[in-house]
């Protein structure tokens, strides 16, 4: 036999009305009542199941009468639609939560990026990260993260000069989590660095690892560097927060940083060719060579800059 | 209607209704609710299925009826046929007494006679 909705729905609420009796015997109650709606169909072709419980009345008056008949509380009837009612009321309540935090969202992250060029400032989801360039400081919510030249955190420094063997190594990785540094050439086939990190004395030093040369500031924190590196030689700068200035490379350079800006100033006569990737931000003009002997310049960015500082 | 007959209809009504259901039950031997609904409506005695039911189910309870379910002709729905009990006969046959000592009083006290 087929499920008919509309007196399921009327036995359901029945049933749950009749709460306070035995569920053995609301079960013998709800079976009697759908057995009386069946039979007033049967004998009345006419009747619907919608008449037929209007005769019988609301399900919750029919309960009460159960209720009495046994000395037991009545429930409180309320008109049909209740559930309907704190349905909707559920789905408004939950959209306009979704409203608003939607609207919060974007009003707390817009803009999402801000660019100040002239005072070497980036901003980002509306001000949730800070990179100034300038002080060489990142401020990411409320904590800042770097400030390089303060004596209250355990900063150490680092520098040094290591003879780069090119036929063994074409390329050196600088990793750090957040900090500046400064890319520049060096004159000779040596890399020269002097860096400041926070990080155990005695680290931040290139050191071979694994077939290649990169520099070990410990816990990456916080690193303000300046190192030259020779010609001919790649340098891998990978980083969290933070700011690269790439100063007329002579070599290849690849920089993957997630929040932060990059400047690069090409030198004259150099021919580089660029490939940059900024997910959301900005990427200044730069003329791409073709030419196959070309300075690869690659910049893998998520969230911030790529400035050019060309002085032409 | 006067609110105050109504609420006498209504009061004398239960018990008058209660009795002739009894009665309607031990006349037929067993009866369901649908045919209880349509006999007391031949009697000119129309009782909502939300009052009959509900009431049917009490006496049950109170081991005045018994009930049985069945499917007639293994088709369609099962129906709940109520029968009296043994102490439903017994509490019927006082009801008829005190019925019928009612009606006495009642016949006394409307002729007029001297009490």
């Amino acid at each position: 036999m087929a499920t008919d909705p509309q007196l399921e729905s009327y036995l359901s609420v029945l049933d749950k009305s009749l709460g306070q009796i035995p569920v053995s015997a609301r079960a013998e109650i709800v079976t009697e009542i759908k057995s009386h709606v069946m039979e007033a169909k049967e004998r009345d072709p006419k009747a619907t199941t919608d008449s037929v419980l209007k005769a019988l009345g609301e399900p919750e008056t029919v309960a009460n009468r159960y209720l009495m008949e046994r000395g037991l509380k009545p429930i409180k009837t309320s008109r049909g639609g209740t559930i309907m009612k704190w349905l909707t009321i559920g789905f408004l309540g939950t959209f306009g939560l979704i409203c608003l935090t939607v609207i919060i969202v974007i009003w707390r992250f817009t803009p999402l990026i801000s660019v100040d060029e002239k005072n070497d400032h980036v901003t980002l989801l509306g001000g949730m990260i800070d990179v100034n360039g300038k002080e060489g400081r990142i401020r990411i919510g409320n904590q800042d993260f770097s400030d390089f030249d303060g004596d209250s955190r355990k900063t150490s420094k680092s520098s040094g000069h290591q003879t780069i063997d090119n036929a063994r190594f074409k390329s050196i990785r600088i990793p750090f989590a957040n900090g500046k540094i400064n890319l520049q050439t060096s004159k000779d086939s040596s890399v020269h660095w002097e860096c400041k990190f926070d990080g155990p004395h005695g680290s931040g030093q290139l050191m071979e690892k694994a077939g290649i040369m990169a520099f070990d500031f410990g816990s990456r924190a916080n690193v303000k560097c300046n190192i030259q590196v020779p010609k001919k030689i790649k340098s891998d700068v990978e980083g969290t927060n933070g700011k690269v200035s790439l100063e007329q490379p002579e070599g290849d350079v690849e920089v993957k940083l997630t929040n932060g800006k990059v400047s690069m100033q090409p030198s004259n006569g150099v021919h580089y060719h660029y490939d940059l990737h900024v997910q959301r931000g900005l990427v200044a003009d730069f003329k791409s060579s073709d030419d196959p002997k070309a300075i690869q310049i690659k910049m893998d960015i998520v969230n911030g800059a790529v400035t050019n500082e060309d002085s032409e | 209607m006067d609110a105050y007959l109504e609420n006498w209809r209504t009061q004398i009504k239960k018990g008058y209704l209660e009795l002739c259901l009894l009665l309607l039950i031990q006349k037929h031997k067993r009866l369901y609710g649908f045919d209880l609904i349509e006999k007391l409506k031949e009697l000119e005695l129309p009782v909502k299925e939300g009052t009959l039911y509900p009431m049917l189910s009490r006496m049950t309870e109170e081991k005045t009826l018994q009930a049985e379910w069945e499917t007639e002709n293994l088709k369609g729905h099962p129906r709940k046929f109520y029968s009296l009990t043994k102490t439903g006969v017994k509490q019927l046959d006082e009801m008829k007494d005190e019925f019928e000592k009612l009606m006495a009083i009642f016949k006394t006290a409307h002729s007029g006679r001297s009490l």
